[in-house]
């Protein structure tokens, strides 16, 4: 090793001068040229989501509120008071055809009754003439 | 150079990055050019892998946990860059093992700032004849006169393979220079 004692404090490379003084500050250039990095990029992502979020919000809150405040035009009022008679002609429409309904249900029950009256008359009829016979 | 601690500079971080910064590259950017300087030899080169360590540094300082000392994250760094750089650089320039001994040469001769003298060239040719880690174990322990569990925490290798590999470096270095 002892060969070697002089390379150790000089091995014959050198540097240019005030290398040493110049690099910090090329460096620190360096740094502030860096694109932001990718955690920032998606920072801005985010910020650029959540504008756009509330300005549909805005924008949705703003039609809907238009609507709800509007007067009704001339033609909505016509086609409005053309539903309501319907409405009625149809509710009227319904009673008629559940009192019918229920008169011939009554019509038809009266007269059931009345045939298994009949039928029992016939039995106690046929019965005597069974036991005579 | 800074008088502040790694410590005190890694706190300082939380307070003013920048001046924390610049205070880390003060206080190591010597060491760590000369470190990388022996593995990529040019100036040019060297220049270049320590702006690109910084580069990683400054990327790297608020993910750093202070688990391992500064000084060996600082030079973990600094290692895989010169080493990414010279891979690099081998598939680029297609360069063999075989004449690794003429690459040092050339770029030696080529460099402006080598003003060393035929013995110091001979010695960086033994040095380049030395595999990738022992090249490395040797310029640590040799030159940057580092302790092997320094180096072991750097180069995450036990101490006794450290200390094997230093052995075979000091052994080929002799006897490239008493052969040539």
């Amino acid at each position: 090793m002892e060969q070697f004692k002089n390379i150790k404090d000089n091995s014959g490379f050198k540097v240019p001068e005030n290398y040493f003084n110049e690099f910090p500050k090329k460096i620190e250039e360096i740094i502030a040229n860096v694109k932001p990095d990718k955690p920032k990029k998606l920072q801005l992502k985010a910020y650029y989501s959540i504008a756009a979020v509330f300005v549909s919000i805005i924008v949705v809150a703003t039609v809907l509120i238009k609507n709800y405040t509007k007067e009704p035009t001339q033609l909505e009022n016509q086609t409005l008071a053309y539903l309501e008679c319907n409405i009625y002609d149809v509710s009227d429409e319904i009673l008629y055809d559940v009192t019918i309904e229920s008169e011939s249900l009554e019509t038809k029950t009266n007269n059931n009754i009345e045939l298994d009256v009949l039928a029992e008359e016939i039995t106690e009829e046929e019965i005597i003439y069974n036991y005579n016979n | 150079m800074s008088n502040l601690s790694d410590l005190e500079i890694y706190e300082l971080y939380k307070i003013d990055k920048d001046k924390s910064f610049n205070l880390l590259v003060s206080k190591y950017q010597e060491k760590l050019y000369w470190h990388i300087r022996k593995i990529v030899i040019t100036h040019h080169n060297a220049d270049d892998v320590l702006q690109n360590t910084f580069l990683k540094v400054w990327k790297a300082f608020p993910n750093f946990k202070n688990e391992s000392s500064l000084y060996t994250w600082l030079y973990r760094i600094a290692t895989n860059e010169a080493l990414t750089f010279l891979k690099s650089d081998k598939t680029k320039n297609n360069i063999s093992y075989s004449n690794t001994e003429t690459k040092v040469i050339n770029l030696l001769e080529s460099d402006v700032y080598f003003e060393g003298n035929d013995f110091e060239k001979k010695f960086q040719q033994a040095l380049s004849t030395l595999p990738e880690k022992q090249k490395l174990v040797f310029n640590m322990k040799y030159f940057d006169e580092m302790k092997y569990e320094q180096i072991s925490e750097i180069l995450k290798t036990s101490v006794g393979g450290l200390k094997a590999s230093y052995h075979h470096a000091v052994n080929k270095i002799k006897d490239y220079l008493n052969n040539n």
